[in-house]
């Protein structure tokens, strides 16, 4: 653009001075007055000025002067000390130089025009080019924007039909687990009910073969043959405890209160062998939404088995807490969706049965809470006081944990939301 | 002589009870044990020729103990009958099952099996 503008002035400069020239010759012709000074002078130095700026046009107007004079000088063929042609050369040279010093200004300005022109259109296509830039950029983020939403709505939809997936297989595991339960849970009471069925049986056949009022064993026999049928029962009695528990009747309860009744029930028991009692119970425990019936079953289990753990005597002691649940967890053993439902650093309501008794065997503690597990005689558990007791604790929210004491004896740890 | 018998059973009253059983039939000498652990050293001191044993105890299950009864007692001195509630009962036919060698009695048993098994085990006890 710059190129073809210069080319132009160039060509409309050269254009100019020709027609000048032109009409000076013919004008000069016609009026006979001196317009070749005009045409010989004024025109070189007016075309040099425009096309080469003042750089030229200045020099040009001396060359011009020094030739009006010498052409002065040599056609008057006068002495060239006269004045006449040093003043017309001065003259001249001063109209040169004020026509070459105005046209340099207008050259001048007219370059300065043009380049702020130039300048301001580059900066314009700049700007364009600048924003046709962004346009693409946005073009592309909308284009990368479509893909990633589609992309997303894929990776939701392989989400969910995973989830889905999940779901099935998740209720075929139970399911499976359940049957597994059920298979483990009819061993078991097959197990605990064929056992006094024996004794009944071998009783039956011991009674019909003894002579009517001839043998001494005979209340004997039947008397634990009652006492069978009574085991038997209390083992179906206990399966109904069992499928019983996976519904409650929930209210607002003192946990401190319930504990003491548990304790009352089993004070008997306490004073047979005996043991000392110690409770330490926190009077800042929150209420808490409790089955009365069911927690207090649950004391009932954890003392009883604590009596049993210590035939010859020993200390008990209950204690209820406010703690805060670790990072760890309350029991190390437990896994991370368990845990799930605790929040941690929230409260919780801690409730503690120690035991100075007999402890369990290590290789036992993790299945202590297995339906018909027991480490007790036949006659004083049937091995599901635990399982109901954590099937009850579950189903409030809780968590229940035992271990071995390391001063000997077991813990067994509960805890409740707060 | 007597058949010397030892009941190692974890219920106390049926292992009671079936002493009365088979010491009314005055061929069988009983002692019974309720407790696996210390059976070895009442089996060392009674050399029983039949041991009616248990198979799910706490502490120590029927199968060990079986094997340390053997280890314990003279080789081929003692045959060992295996009583449990684990086994179903069979609905009709023979109350009782071999298996890897060991003839297994399902509880509850009927006197007359019971005694029926025992006199099989004690005769051959005596041919050895």
């Amino acid at each position: 653009m710059k190129q073809l503008l210069e080319v132009r002035s160039r060509w409309l400069g050269l254009g100019l001075g020709g027609v000048l020239l032109l009409l000076a010759a013919v004008g000069d012709y016609v009026t006979g007055t001196e317009l070749y000074f005009s045409l010989f002078y004024l025109l070189p130095v007016a075309t040099s000025t425009w096309l080469g700026g003042k750089s030229v046009g200045i020099p040009i107007s001396v060359a011009s002067s020094i030739t009006l004079f010498a052409v002065d000088v040599m056609s008057a063929a006068k002495p060239w000390r006269s004045f006449i042609p040093v003043w017309n050369a001065t003259i001249g040279f001063g109209f040169f130089l004020i026509v070459s010093l105005l046209l340099a200004a207008i050259r001048d300005e007219r370059q300065r025009l043009e380049q702020a022109v130039q300048q301001r259109t580059q900066a314009l296509t700049a700007e364009i080019r600048e924003r046709k830039r962004v346009e693409e950029q946005l073009r592309t983020a909308n284009e990368d924007l479509r893909v990633h939403e589609n992309e997303l709505l894929r990776t939701v939809g392989e989400l969910e039909w995973s989830h889905a997936q999940l779901k099935a297989t998740q209720f075929q595991l139970i399911q499976a687990e359940k049957m597994e339960a059920i298979g483990r849970l009819a061993a078991g009471v097959a197990h605990e009910v064929k056992n006094p069925l024996a004794i009944i049986r071998a009783g039956i056949d011991y009674l019909a073969s003894t002579p009517a009022g001839n043998d001494g064993t005979m209340p004997s026999v039947v008397q634990r043959m009652g006492e069978a049928i009574v085991r038997a029962d209390s083992v179906i009695s206990e399966m109904f405890d069992v499928s019983a528990a996976h519904e409650l009747e929930l209210a607002i309860e003192d946990l401190n209160n319930l504990i003491e009744q548990a304790c009352v029930l089993v004070k008997h028991e306490l004073a047979r062998c005996p043991i000392r009692l110690a409770m330490d119970l926190s009077p800042d425990l929150p209420p808490l939404w409790l089955d009365r019936a069911k927690i207090k079953q649950v004391f009932i289990n954890l003392l009883t088995n604590a009596i049993h753990a210590m035939p010859d005597g020993g200390s008990l002691t209950v204690r209820t807490r406010m703690a805060t649940l670790a990072k760890t967890g309350v029991d190390r053993r437990r896994s991370a969706g368990d845990l799930g439902r605790f929040p941690l650093e929230q409260p919780v309501v801690v409730a503690e049965v120690d035991d100075t008794g007999i402890g369990i065997p290590e290789d036992a503690l993790p299945r202590v809470f297995d339906p018909f597990f027991t480490t007790k005689e036949p006659t004083q558990g049937t091995g599901l006081g635990l399982t109901v007791s954590k099937q009850i604790v579950e189903l409030h929210g809780g968590i229940i944990e035992i271990r071995n004491r390391p001063e000997g004896g077991v813990n067994v740890l509960l805890a409740f939301k707060g | 002589m007597k058949t010397r018998v030892l009941i190692v059973d974890d219920e106390p009253d049926l292992a009671w009870m079936m002493k009365l059983i088979l010491e009314r039939t005055a061929r069988y000498e009983v002692v019974t044990e309720t407790n696996p652990v210390t059976a070895i050293d009442v089996a060392r001191a009674f050399q029983p020729d039949i041991v009616l044993l248990d198979l799910v105890m706490p502490r120590c299950s029927g199968g060990e103990l079986a094997a340390q009864l053997e280890a314990a007692l003279a080789p081929g001195s003692v045959t060992i009958l295996f009583l449990t509630a684990a086994l179903p009962t069979p609905r009709t036919g023979d109350a009782s099952r071999n298996i890897a060698g060991y003839q297994f009695l399902a509880k509850p048993i009927a006197t007359a099996q019971l005694l029926a098994s025992l006199a099989t085990a004690s005769e051959s006890a005596h041919a050895a």
